[in-house]
């Protein structure tokens, strides 16, 4: 076993995590907006959504392969792909869960479409948000470890070559690191969820 | 809308420049599948370039077997591969293997098929047949007197099968053409990596497994190939593969890719095997002191 290969892998892992999932909310929470707005979208949208969902990983990856090549970015690609279906279908429950009565009050006291949006809504939905990111992390992180059959990066080299050749000390050294951070971003995203709800209360003004 | 396409566009483009740095003229890319075969031969490949030439050599070595690696090929982001005449013939032209067909005939066909339909040049075979076979405990099949493919037709009822999911999805060699070919009726057939099927034959889990000819780890369990008395799986004799292209850009490939020609046999690739499986040694230095000791490099 070898820090010196472990770490890099570990943190080229994460980044390809990253920025999938990333690009997942820049895409995913927008569009999530968009179909509150719009519910005439929404039936397109989520069949889309619905259906990269039950593509098998490896057949996504050598399509996107296809475009992208053989490297990270196909990864990145294949990620943002599958975290689709956990950030919008997540946040459009979030932000149409809002007690209707809430809505109208907000109304009544003049708030505007956008800070209905921006202070009620939003506020009210961010703990279904970053629950939906959180599936998509550590769902990503698995995703990413299946990278390796497409030439890119991260813990997946250490996982496959360890099932590959019985060598179970190389397998745990990058299976491990996966859970660890599986784990880490559980706890993580689930303080700042619980942070977060505390805070909208005090001051997001809902009451 | 036109915000979020305009979004997606630039989030696009932008990570293609965070990683997708584009390779220079002399460098060379060599791939393999996700097999200790294929990549200790493309890591050997790798080393001969390195000595021989003066181009660099980037390794794609562990990518997720022929539905990659020739779609990757097609596009230019590989160059060079280790393949065998078999599945170059059957899954890349997509031409049936009929029975009877010589090794020779498959390679020519295998050859001229992937020189116009893919402009790729096949090399000359290294002399071993990574064939499919089916292999079983030693000892069980002593117990049922069983040597040949077609003895297990009268006792298959009582026994499970194991094989790779590709395996299922080859059209003519696989598993339909086994059971249909040889009259089989397994009790059950299972689906699994195939680096787990040897440990679940190991515990008694599964009795007939598909394993490759060239495994080492037939060895480390104690287990015999079943002899493939009607000839139902065609020779896979593995030959290097490169891109025309880079072979006009850079001829002095040639020679290096002729190298290992009739040089590595079934008995020499099983014990190279059996290094990296079984005596958990760096593919690299396993291929590094091959190439040494017979002084390619």
């Amino acid at each position: 076993m070898n820090w010196n290969s472990i770490l890099p892998a570990m943190l080229t892992h994460l980044e390809i995590t990253f920025l999938g999932v990333l690009a997942g909310c820049v895409i995913g929470l927008p569009l999530a907006a968009l179909l509150v707005r719009t519910p005439r979208l929404q039936r397109v949208v989520f069949a889309v959504v619905d259906a990269l969902q039950t593509v098998p990983t490896l057949a996504m990856l050598t399509f996107v392969m296809l475009i992208f090549g053989l490297n990270d970015s196909t990864v990145v690609v294949t990620i943002f792909l599958y975290s689709l279906f956990p950030i919008v279908r997540n946040a459009y429950v979030g932000l149409t869960s809002v007690d209707a009565g809430t809505i109208r009050a907000g109304r009544g006291i003049g708030m505007t479409p956008l800070q209905i949006f921006t202070m009620v809504r939003f506020p009210v939905a961010t703990p279904m948000i970053l629950s939906g990111i959180r599936l998509a992390i550590v769902s990503a992180l698995g995703i990413a470890a299946t990278g390796v059959f497409i030439g890119a990066g991260g813990l997946g080299m250490l996982i496959w070559r360890g099932i590959q050749t019985r060598n179970t000390v190389m397998m745990l050294s990058g299976a491990i690191p996966v859970s660890l951070l599986a784990v880490l971003f559980e706890y993580a995203i689930g303080f700042a969820e619980k942070k977060l709800t505390k805070k909208t209360v005090h001051t997001g003004g809902i009451r | 809308m036109k915000k979020f396409a305009s979004v997606l566009l630039a989030a696009v483009l932008l990570l293609s420049c965070l990683t997708g740095c584009g390779s220079d003229e002399n460098t060379v890319t060599v791939a393999s599948k996700q097999f200790t075969e294929s990549i200790l031969l493309g890591e050997m490949y790798a080393q001969l370039i390195e000595a021989h030439t003066d181009l660099k050599v980037e390794r794609k070595l562990n990518l997720g077997g022929t539905s990659v690696c020739m779609p990757a090929m097609q596009n230019g982001e590989i160059d060079i591969y280790f393949e065998y005449t078999g599945t170059a013939y059957n899954e890349i032209l997509d031409q049936e293997l009929l029975p009877g067909m010589t090794a020779d005939e498959i390679l020519e066909a295998a050859r001229t098929g992937l020189a116009e339909q893919e402009n790729v040049t096949m090399f000359d075979p290294l002399g071993l047949n990574n064939t499919f076979a089916l292999a079983m405990k030693t000892d069980r099949m002593e117990e049922l007197g069983v040597e040949t493919v077609s003895d297990l037709a009268p006792v298959s009822g009582d026994l499970t099968f194991g094989a790779n999911h590709v395996f299922y999805t080859r059209v003519h060699d696989g598993y339909d053409g086994l059971v249909a070919t040889y009259g089989l009726n397994f009790a059950d057939a299972l689906r699994m990596d195939s680096s787990l099927l040897y440990e679940a034959a190991d515990a008694g889990e599964l009795d007939v497994i598909i394993v490759y000819a060239t495994d080492a780890l037939l060895r480390r369990y104690d287990m015999t190939c079943l002899v493939d008395d009607q000839a139902l799986f065609p020779p896979y004799h593995g030959a290097p593969v490169c891109r025309n292209e880079v072979l006009e850009a850079h001829p002095e490939l040639s020679d290096v890719l002729n190298t290992l020609a009739g040089a590595v046999d079934d008995v020499t690739i099983q014990e190279l095997n059996y290094q990296v499986d079984v005596e958990q040694r760096a593919v690299e230095d396993v291929a590094k002191e091959f190439l040494t000791e017979h002084g390619y490099i």
